[in-house]
């Protein structure tokens, strides 16, 4: 994995909103004021320098509560590509189940690279299946993952279709705030989907699109969101991004438009290796060569195949 | 000269910390009124424990805030050089600090146009983040500045600066190097009926 430090050095992230200058109006001499010198609002902050897209490998662990994360199934993995130029990012989920290279050996489901190497072992892994090298990665589990949407004071996301969740909440179409247990239940559900893992992965990226939209709503109400989100995160996620470069991110994150983030899930055909189902993933893969070329994808250029619809 | 110090201060996490503040300003000096200071914690670690690092930090940004808005409003010596201001911000945003003069300071043209400035109401809530060893990281000053400009035409205007400064600290200084700061002044009165702006 390429340890690149990407500088905290600011660019003109934010620009000025607003007047850019005080403004002097005469007003009749009667009125109270008298003056309308104005409104006027400045802002900066500290941004991913460059043009280069960042990429952060973002895994959930199957690990039950008293076992390391490492030690568990992956069973939600996704790279995040942000590119800080172009102000777009993309969400590419790869199923669980897809029968890849494992980078310690062997040729297995790639959700077995956790546990037989750790994050390295699942960071390599990916990076060889991809081409993508990756910046970091973001690791968290179950109780983790509740934790965080509990603290957070819950879930605000829009789903998109309704479903029955595997401990039977209905889950109805239309803007829901979710607890963290919900939440966890939303993320976990399969079976009942339409597209099984594909569809739960699909739910994933929506899951990440909506905490980035409130994390940004929240941040643009009130600066001090950041240093919550931030706290709440660190406590449950085990990373390797740097805390100043996590401020670095959450900046230059919350200048991204929600609308403006790609969610989509690499496609393959299912099939048997040893007897058990796997998933076979073309190759090459125009979904991780787009995402590598520059850190996002178009919704315009991403194939039927991996188009939402689960 | 400082006059008082008291004790204010509240809990961490549902309350603040204790910081010491300062008393009414001596002609020259000026000190926010500290709502309070609160931590983010990214370790595991019991928030009383935090309380004197936060403390410590607190008082660190309150410096930097108090010698900001002295700089950049109340000192009329600073209004023809507003460096001494813009030396508190780091990096690429004391260059940008210097763009964003108009809204950042009285204004460039401030010893011009006003006599004096009177701060009138002014508050500053600080919170820090702490890293996974518990040390102040980043810091946030949230502040509300309201002063009385009086101009040299016999007017006044209601001066209004409000936002969020992020710090870090830098060879022991807390230094700005984020910031989302909103301006919005106001005439207050006027000298004669027959006043019109300068």
């Amino acid at each position: 994995m390429r340890r690149r430090l990407v500088g905290v050095v600011a660019s003109l992230a934010a620009g000025i909103a607003g007047l850019g200058a005080a403004t002097l109006q005469a007003t009749p001499a009667a009125s109270v004021p008298l003056l309308q010198i104005g409104d006027a609002h400045a802002e900066f902050a500290p941004s991913l320098r460059g043009n280069r897209p960042i990429y952060i490998l973002i895994l959930g662990s199957d690990s039950r509560p008293g076992t390391p994360l490492e030690r568990g199934l992956c069973d939600s993995i996704h790279i995040l590509g942000i590119n800080p130029k172009a102000k777009r990012a993309t969400i590419l989920g790869i199923p669980r189940d897809s029968y890849v290279p494992i980078a310690t050996g062997g040729t297995n489901k790639i959700n077995s690279a956790l546990p037989q190497g750790g994050p390295k072992g699942m960071i390599d892994t990916v990076e060889d299946l991809t081409g993508i090298t990756l910046d970091y990665y973001m690791l968290t589990g179950f109780e983790g993952f509740r934790r965080i949407f509990d603290a957070l004071g819950g879930l605000q996301i829009d789903i998109p279709y309704p479903f029955e969740g595997h401990e039977f909440t209905p889950f109805e179409k239309g803007r829901r705030t979710l607890t963290g247990a919900e939440a966890l239940e939303y993320s976990r559900t399969r079976k009942s989907l339409s597209q099984g893992d594909f569809a739960r992965s699909m739910n994933h990226g929506r899951v990440m699109q909506a905490a980035f939209a409130q994390f940004r709503a929240e941040f643009q109400k009130d600066p001090s969101a950041l240093f919550r989100w931030i706290a709440i995160g660190s406590r449950n996620v085990t990373t390797d991004v740097p805390l100043s470069e996590l401020l670095t991110l959450a900046f230059s994150s919350s200048e991204i438009n929600p609308k403006r983030i790609t969610n989509l899930v690499a496609v393959g055909s299912i099939g048997t290796a040893g007897g058990i189902s796997v998933v076979n993933l073309p190759s090459p893969n125009p979904s991780f060569e787009d995402l590598a070329a520059d850190g996002y994808i178009l919704p315009q250029d991403i194939s039927a195949a991996n188009a939402p619809s689960g | 000269m400082v006059a008082l110090l008291a004790i204010g201060g509240f809990l961490l996490f549902g309350g603040d910390v204790p910081l010491i503040d300062e008393g009414p300003d001596a002609p020259g000096e000026f000190s926010f009124e500290l709502k309070g200071v609160k931590a983010s914690a990214t370790s595991h670690t019991p928030p009383d424990q935090l309380r004197d690092t936060v403390r410590e930090t607190g008082t660190g940004v309150k410096a930097t805030m108090d010698e900001l808005y002295l700089r950049a409003f109340v000192d009329t010596g600073s209004w023809d050089d507003y460096s001494a201001a813009y030396a508190l911000f780091d990096g690429p945003a004391a260059a940008r600090a210097e763009r964003d003069a108009e809204i950042l300071t009285l204004g460039p043209d401030a010893g011009e146009v006003y006599d004096e400035l009177v701060p009138t109401s002014n508050t500053l809530k600080i919170a820090v983040l702490t890293d996974r060893k518990d040390a102040p990281t980043t810091a946030m000053a949230e502040v509300r500045f309201l002063a009385e400009a009086r101009r040299k035409d016999g007017t006044s205007t209601q001066i209004s600066s409000s936002g969020a400064f992020f710090l870090r600290q830098v060879d022991g200084v807390w230094k700005v190097f984020a910031y989302r700061v909103d301006r919005d002044d106001q005439a207050a009165e006027q000298a004669s009926p027959s006043g019109s702006p300068s």
